[in-house]
């Protein structure tokens, strides 16, 4: 069947607006999309606050291209990740969804727009194909969607009401019943789900989705040319040149990677290795997070240099003066960017030995382990690959390809077609009038 | 001039007091005519007294006192008569002696016939004809046969007609006569109401004495006699040989000021008729004390008379009169709470570190409780602490005693809504001293609240105030908390023969609705039910609009339902059945959420196959344990008679249990005949949380007609309620109150029936 598709992508904010992973993920997809033959994509993110809505609907653009829209939410109970402007939902996502008419409507997040959007379009379209990819645990977990204990920082291995309620103890088990069955119920709409990361997916399945609904498919990277390694000089080079990607939050770790860092001999240290930080928002973080950050820096001296946030496009050119990339996240992770990014120009990772972050980057071959949340095990797989000579070039050959743009968008695309199949033929069983040529 | 001198609550109401006219006087010509027909030797004239006595007046000497007299010539009927006779103040050949005679009337056929006076049957015979002559004209016969003796004359019948039954018309009858005789005695001026159970009367008079006195209440449906105490005072409008009087009059019923027409009493000369002047004062309780203040400096009486005048100067008039007490002695009403009528819970605080104060108790008009034999005391360190630097306050030699304050239960009901409150309090030296309270209408379910809430949990007095107070007054009051409709909203078309209707009752905890809402769209058996939430009025208000979105965006069929006032789920789940008119309903409390799709058609398939049933899934808490799989009667447990038997087992445990007959029912799930909850009677009012509040109902629906069934298959996920903003000391409390309210309800019945349903093995 290859008939044009119309695939309408749905994200919870414009990477152009905002600055996470899952942005560049589900713009990366679109734009995979739209690279293959047959296929239409069109990209809904949603914009809120401080951006104002325009009167006439919730729909706007800001200037992007054409198959680029935005779509005005403000009422959003995170909690619930409900969406409590339905008027919006029902007069101006449905009237643009039915112009359109999408054989598929792909979900990345429902922050933002809410779950009633997935029930809206579900009950509009019928014998479209929607998907759900989860980029975090946030139909899950409360805590930011981290599964992080948050008193405590500890790793949270599952969710129940009880102890939710034991993270917030301000917010009834009641109400964390009803954000479970709620999310879970409303998530069933959809035909499918997809997670970049097996562990992630296995999270999903343990929480209550159905196992055979979700197919993991890694987020592809569209990258022009790998950057070429660091030049080195000099009788002994080393490989000791680490950077840090990513937004500052607690749950990335940066200054436990800091800390570790400082923690290292001065004689293995030496005189020219470095710590680049490259990670915006840190002043959107808990102030006794930024002053620790801001410490933390000062004190580790000339051995860290803070650069501040970064565009996706910097990164090419910011991976030329970097060696080593450090994942030191404290939280599961899913499938980092980051992580397709070393991949791709080849850089190897030290990542903690936890979640997505775990099983994409293979321990040895890939990149290096060390125990999630000890700066020490990170400072001493630091020491080993400074102690190293050989380690690294090892790495660059032994670490994989990873999935590029046009690779994933097909493969999402194979789903797509196989979804709709399965439809038709049940709808046919249904009501075998529907065997007439193709709406 | 009408009235007493001075009192400044009297108007002017000038009046003219006409001793001298009298209604015997005007008579006396007409009594001069009636003269001819009088006496004559063999011949008595009669009269009528009432209904079982006649009076007869005849010519001749018949002996003073009882005679036995023989009536017609049927010699057995003999009947005893009273005489009294005078000599002739103008004798004549025919006769010397005149006399009057007091018999039975026996039957009231009154033929023609003899009497004959005496046993002696050769006495002569008398005809006594049956027309009798009106009683005015007895007493004009007899002033004007017997002249200066008639006083006496007459003073001996009033004396025998008083002694014997007193009714309406005799006592008219000594009225006209004492009339006749002596003019106007006098009149009672002003008629004081008391709630003292005595009469206040004030007026002039000549016959009456100081000291105690009999007397008869004239005017008053059924007669009365009593005690009055009667004090004097000198009076210069009074007219020559009369003075003043006060009174207090006390009889066995409380006489009506308004019914009082005239008194017959005993003075110094004889009995006397003491009229109230037409233009008579009648005061108010509360004005009546002032009345008495006024004159009471001038009586003379007995000291018991003055002591009891005294007494009665000393009552409520109103005024609060504590704080101008000149002792240390202090009262504070915190609160006083009325539910139904008269049952009464009220906290406040007595100082009284010199044990001035003997009595106190509660009033209204003459209903009074005494309450400080049954309150409660406990320590009130605010009061003791607001008195000590008072240099008046501070106690005396025995010591600061701190428990100061007090809470009781007490029943005052009477009929009169509009009568004020207010405490009573008796001293030692026996003056008395008042404190009007306005109590706050409330139902017993929000005083109680509101009294165990403000009472630190650490109070030792706690217990006792709950099981001795609190738990009483809830027991006392009526109890049925019938929920009001205010508003009904239909979202959309609404149309209750659509399906078995699904009625939600939310209150005002549970805030968040809508995902329960989105789960029952998203189950396509209950996507097309008519579903009903009903919720307090202030909720609906806010969340209304809100609402009928979000019925409109998941295209329910939603009726809203607001219902006056706050509170609990099952209050608005009964007002919610009120709106529909269907046979059958399924009811849910918001705080449940369904465990899976399937549960209403499971529930309405089975109600089809059991009549007249109520059936209700298992409620399971979040972790898969069982919150509540049946409430069952456990016969050897007194503390908790009836129990969730499968409470905190797994729920695997229960879920593959047939259909199992139980002894009640959950309301907060459960498919059932829509009328059931008023067939039952509704909900009890009594209870202050909803746990005992629904087993309660469900019994009272057991024994109504209804069958109570478990259906294991189905499940509801439920939480614990939020504690609805109580703090926990409170919350412990209220479930402490409501257990023992509930056994002390059923563990009677449920002795005397033993039920059937055993606990299951």
């Amino acid at each position: 069947m290859n008939e044009q598709l119309r695939v309408l992508v749905v994200s919870h904010a414009h990477p152009s607006v905002s600055l996470g992973g899952t942005e560049i993920a589900s713009h990366s997809l679109h734009l995979g999309l739209k690279g293959l033959p047959n296929v239409e994509s069109v990209y809904l993110a949603r914009i809120g606050h401080p951006v104002p809505r325009h009167s006439a609907s919730a729909l706007m653009s800001l200037r992007l291209a054409e198959d680029e829209l935005l779509f005005h939410a403000d009422d959003y109970d995170h909690f619930f990740l409900s969406n409590g402007d339905t008027q919006a939902i029902s007069r101006d996502l449905l009237r643009f969804a039915r112009d359109l008419r999408p054989h598929v409507i792909h979900f990345h997040h429902v922050l933002g727009i809410g779950l009633e959007a997935l029930y809206a379009l579900r009950e509009a379209f019928p014998h479209a194909a929607i998907i759900v990819t989860f980029h975090e645990y946030l139909s899950i977990c409360h805590n930011h969607g981290q599964m992080v204990k948050r008193s405590s920082g500890q790793l949270c291995e599952a969710a129940s009401p009880v102890a939710c309620h034991g993270c917030f103890p301000d917010i009834p088990v009641s109400r964390f019943l009803k954000r479970e069955l709620f999310a879970r119920g409303m998530l069933g709409l959809a035909d499918a789900f997809i997670s970049p990361s097996k562990f992630l997916a296995d999270r999903y399945a343990a929480w209550g989705i159905e196992r055979d609904k979700i197919s993991v498919i890694e987020n592809g990277i569209a990258v022009d040319a790998a950057t070429p390694a660091r030049e080195v000089q000099g009788p002994k080079p080393r490989r000791n040149r680490f950077a840090y990607f990513g937004q500052m939050t607690p749950f990335k770790g940066a200054d436990l990677l800091v800390d570790a860092v400082s923690r290292i001999p001065k004689e293995i240290w030496g005189e020219d290795s470095s710590l680049m930080i490259f990670g915006g928002n840190l002043e959107r973080q808990p102030v006794e997070f930024q002053e620790r950050m801001k410490k933390l820096i000062a004190d580790a001296g000339n051995r860290v240099r803070f650069y501040g946030a970064y565009q996706n496009s910097d990164v090419p050119r910011l991976m030329r003066s970097v060696d080593w990339v450090v994942l030191p996240s404290v939280w599961w992770e899913n499938s980092p960017v980051v992580v397709q990014e070393a991949l791709a120009h080849r850089r190897p990772m030290i990542c903690s030995d936890i979640g997505g972050m775990a099983e994409k980057v293979r321990d040895g071959k890939d990149g290096l382990h060390f125990r999630a949340g000890s700066s020490q095990d990170l400072a001493d797989r630091i020491v080993e690959v400074l102690g190293d000579g050989k380690i690294w070039e090892r790495m660059r050959v032994s670490m994989r390809e990873p999935a590029d743009r046009a690779t994933c968008a097909t493969e999402h695309v194979k789903l797509y077609r196989t979804l709709l199949r399965r439809k038709l033929d049940a709808a046919i069983a249904e009501s075998p009038r529907l065997l007439s040529p193709a709406v | 001039m009408l009235v007493t001198e001075k009192p400044p609550t009297v108007a002017n109401s000038p009046t003219t007091n006409t001793p001298v006219a009298t209604p015997a006087a005007a008579n006396s010509a007409t009594a001069k005519h009636g003269a001819s027909r009088a006496l004559r030797p063999d011949r008595l004239i009669g009269f009528r007294v009432d209904e079982k006595t006649l009076l007869v007046i005849g010519l001749g000497y018949i002996p003073a006192g009882d005679v036995t007299v023989s009536v017609g010539d049927d010699e057995t009927d003999t009947r005893n008569a009273f005489v009294s006779e005078w000599r002739l103040t103008a004798s004549s050949s025919r006769a010397r002696h005149g006399f009057a005679a007091l018999l039975p009337a026996g039957e009231t056929n009154l033929a023609m016939t003899t009497i004959r006076f005496g046993e002696d049957e050769t006495a002569t015979p008398y005809i006594f004809a049956p027309r009798l002559a009106p009683i005015e004209e007895a007493a004009a016969i007899v002033l004007d046969a017997a002249g200066s003796q008639a006083p006496a004359v007459i003073n001996r019948l009033v004396d025998t007609l008083m002694a014997g039954d007193l009714n309406r018309r005799r006592l008219s009858t000594i009225t006209t006569f004492l009339q006749a005789m002596h003019a106007s005695d006098g009149f009672i001026e002003l008629i004081g109401e008391s709630h003292e159970g005595v009469t206040f009367l004030q007026g002039w008079s000549r016959g009456m004495a100081p000291g105690p006195c009999r007397m008869s209440v004239i005017g008053h449906p059924a007669p009365m006699v009593g005690e009055c105490g009667i004090a004097t005072f000198p009076r210069s409008d009074a007219p020559e040989g009369a003075a003043g009087f006060v009174g207090l009059l006390k009889t066995s019923d409380t006489a009506h000021a308004a019914d009082i027409e005239g008194l017959i009493f005993k003075g110094r000369t004889g009995w006397r008729h003491i009229a109230a002047h037409p233009r008579k004062r009648i005061s108010d309780p509360l004005e009546t004390p002032e009345h008495i203040r006024s004159v009471l400096m001038r009586t003379h009486g007995t000291p018991d008379v003055l002591l009891s005048l005294r007494a009665a100067a000393n009552s409520f008039e109103g005024k609060e009169t504590v704080s101008s007490l000149p002792f240390p002695v202090r009262m504070g009403v915190d609160s006083i709470f009325q539910a139904g009528e008269g049952n009464l819970l009220i906290s406040g605080w007595l100082y009284d570190p010199d044990e001035h104060v003997t009595t106190v108790r509660l009033r209204r008009r003459n209903a009074a409780i005494r309450l400080d034999d049954l309150w409660t005391r406990f320590d009130r360190p605010d009061v003791t602490d607001s008195f000590k630097d008072q240099p008046h306050f501070a106690p005396g030699l025995r010591g600061d005693q701190r428990a100061h304050g007090f809470v009781v239960n007490a029943q005052l009901p009477n009929d009169d809504a509009a009568a004020a409150f207010y405490f009573e309090l008796t001293l030692q030296d026996s003056r008395r001293a008042f404190l009007p309270v306005k109590p706050t209408r409330l139902s017993a379910h929000s005083a109680a609240l509101r009294q165990i809430s403000s009472i630190d949990s650490a109070n030792d007095a706690l217990p006792a105030i709950v099981d001795m107070h609190v738990i009483p007054f809830l027991g006392h009051s009526s109890g049925r908390s019938v929920p009001i409709i205010e508003t009904i909203l239909d979202a959309g078309s609404f149309d209750e023969e659509d399906g078995t209707p699904i009625v939600i009752g939310a209150n005002e905890s549970d805030e968040d609705i809508f995902p329960l809402l989105a789960l029952l769209a998203l189950d396509p058996e209950t996507r097309r039910a008519p579903i009903v939430i009903a919720m307090p009025a202030e909720r609906f208000r806010r969340q209304s609009a809100r609402l009928k979105e979000i019925a409109r965006f998941y295209r329910l069929s939603v009726r809203l339902v607001s219902a006056k006032g706050t509170g609990d789920v099952y209050d608005m789940l009964e007002a919610g059945t009120q709106a529909l008119s269907c046979d059958t309903i399924v009811s849910l409390s918001a705080s449940l959420i369904p465990h899976g799709p399937g549960w209403y058609g499971k529930l309405i398939a089975t109600a089809a196959t059991l009549k007249e049933s109520i059936i209700s899934p298992v409620l399971a808490y979040e972790d898969h344990s069982v919150r509540w799989a049946g409430s069952w009667v456990d016969e050897n447990d007194d503390e908790q008679p009836v129990a969730g038997r499968y409470a905190g087992y797994p729920l695997k445990a229960v879920t593959n249990m047939n259909i199992t007959r139980i002894a009640a029912a959950s309301l907060e799930c459960c498919v059932m005949p829509r009328d059931a909850l008023s067939r039952a009677s509704g909900f009890s009012g009594n209870y202050l949380g909803a746990q005992e509040k629904g087993i309660d109902l469900g019994l009272r629906l057991s024994r109504s007609g209804f069958e109570s069934y478990l259906l294991p298959s189905v499940q509801m996920w439920s939480c614990d309620d939020a504690h609805d903003g109580y703090s926990p000391a409170v919350a412990t409390l209220v479930e402490e109150i409501d257990r023992k309210l509930f056994r002390s309800r059923w563990l009677p019945i449920l002795a005397a029936e033993r039920h059937p349903e055993k606990r299951p093995a």
